[in-house]
């Protein structure tokens, strides 16, 4: 590797660190919010699974 | 053979997208483990030594900068024309998602430029059409925040997109159409590709990657809209079942007193 190279390989390392820092807080926030919706809607569709049950009709 | 607006049902799209997305997220693996490894294998330029390898990450964020924003567009055409609620959860999924991918377009871009221009930022015309971009795209996901119902935000947001979609081009031909520092296009020509095939091959596979990457997140953005959406309806209905009898009682409860 030439000094050249040496003297820029911050500037790479830099760029992928942020790219997979951005990247990773992307996906963290839709998987997050993922679990977040699936937590808030768990009472209202057993709620509604229970009133079919009675219902007769078929989940 | 089912038609295009049955695969648009949400229901259908919540089942089949179910079944794709560990696929979808098994390939995006696969791409960027490949990518990876070439793109830091493969030789330096010869000019400007390792910082070539930045380009891996820049070019494939800038295009799907644009792609996404064509996807947001097309939503939008869908939302206003035919009032498909999946294109609304598509256009409104699609916006944090194109600026992020915006944003690491332009600060790869910087890292980049730094070491080989001399300077993080140059006020040319291809930096400053893809700033644009990146303030269109914080703007839209203000219209999706600022208005409270939905249907309106949708429609909002759908002008905004189609008025914003003007920058594309101008992104896109910025260099042509302007004496820019930013190089000119150089993977897909007319004369066919000017980079080495030692270095367009990391590029192409990255950039795959990265589409397969935002493949996966919009799907899974869109479901999370639409569980957001059956939220807000399920706590509607259970708002208006509940609070009657409530009501009832206090009155009742008043009126004996």
């Amino acid at each position: 590797m030439s000094v050249f190279a040496l003297a820029h390989i911050g500037f790479v390392i830099g760029a992928y660190a942020i790219a997979l820092v951005a990247i990773a807080l992307l996906i963290a926030w839709i998987v997050l919010d993922q679990r977040a919706l699936r937590r808030a809607l768990a009472p209202y569709e057993s709620r509604s699974r229970g009133l079919r049950d009675l219902d007769g009709v078929e989940p | 053979m089912p038609s295009l607006t049955s695969l648009a049902n949400p229901s259908r799209f919540m089942a089949l997208s179910a079944r794709a997305l560990p696929w979808i997220a098994a390939v995006t693996a696969l791409l960027f483990a490949l990518g990876l490894w070439v793109a830091f294998t493969a030789p330096e330029d010869y000019q400007q030594g390792e910082t070539v390898r930045i380009m891996y990450l820049h070019v494939p964020s800038a295009w799907l900068s644009l792609l996404i924003y064509t996807v947001m567009s097309v939503s939008a055409i869908g939302a206003l024309v035919w009032r498909h609620p999946l294109a609304e959860v598509s256009m409104k999924a699609a916006a944090p998602i194109g600026c992020v991918f915006t944003f690491l377009c332009l600060v790869t871009g910087a890292l980049w430029g730094k070491p080989m221009w001399g300077a993080w930022w140059v006020w040319d015309a291809r930096l400053t059409s893809v700033l644009v971009l990146l303030l269109i795209y914080l703007g839209i996901l203000a219209i999706w925040n600022a208005i409270e119902d939905q249907a309106h935000a949708a429609r909002m947001a759908a002008l905004a997109t189609l008025v914003g979609f003007v920058n594309i081009p101008i992104v896109k031909f910025s260099v042509e159409w302007w004496n820019t520092l930013h190089q000119g296009a150089s993977v897909f020509t007319l004369e066919g590709s000017k980079i080495a095939p030692e270095i367009l091959l990391p590029l192409l596979m990255m950039a795959c990657a990265f589409t397969c990457l935002y493949v996966a997140l919009h799907l899974a953005a869109m479901r999370n809209e639409i569980l957001r959406r059956r939220l807000r309806r399920l706590a509607i209905l259970a708002a208006s079942e509940t609070p009657a009898p409530a009501r009832v009682s206090s009155l009742e409860g008043g009126a004996r007193a």
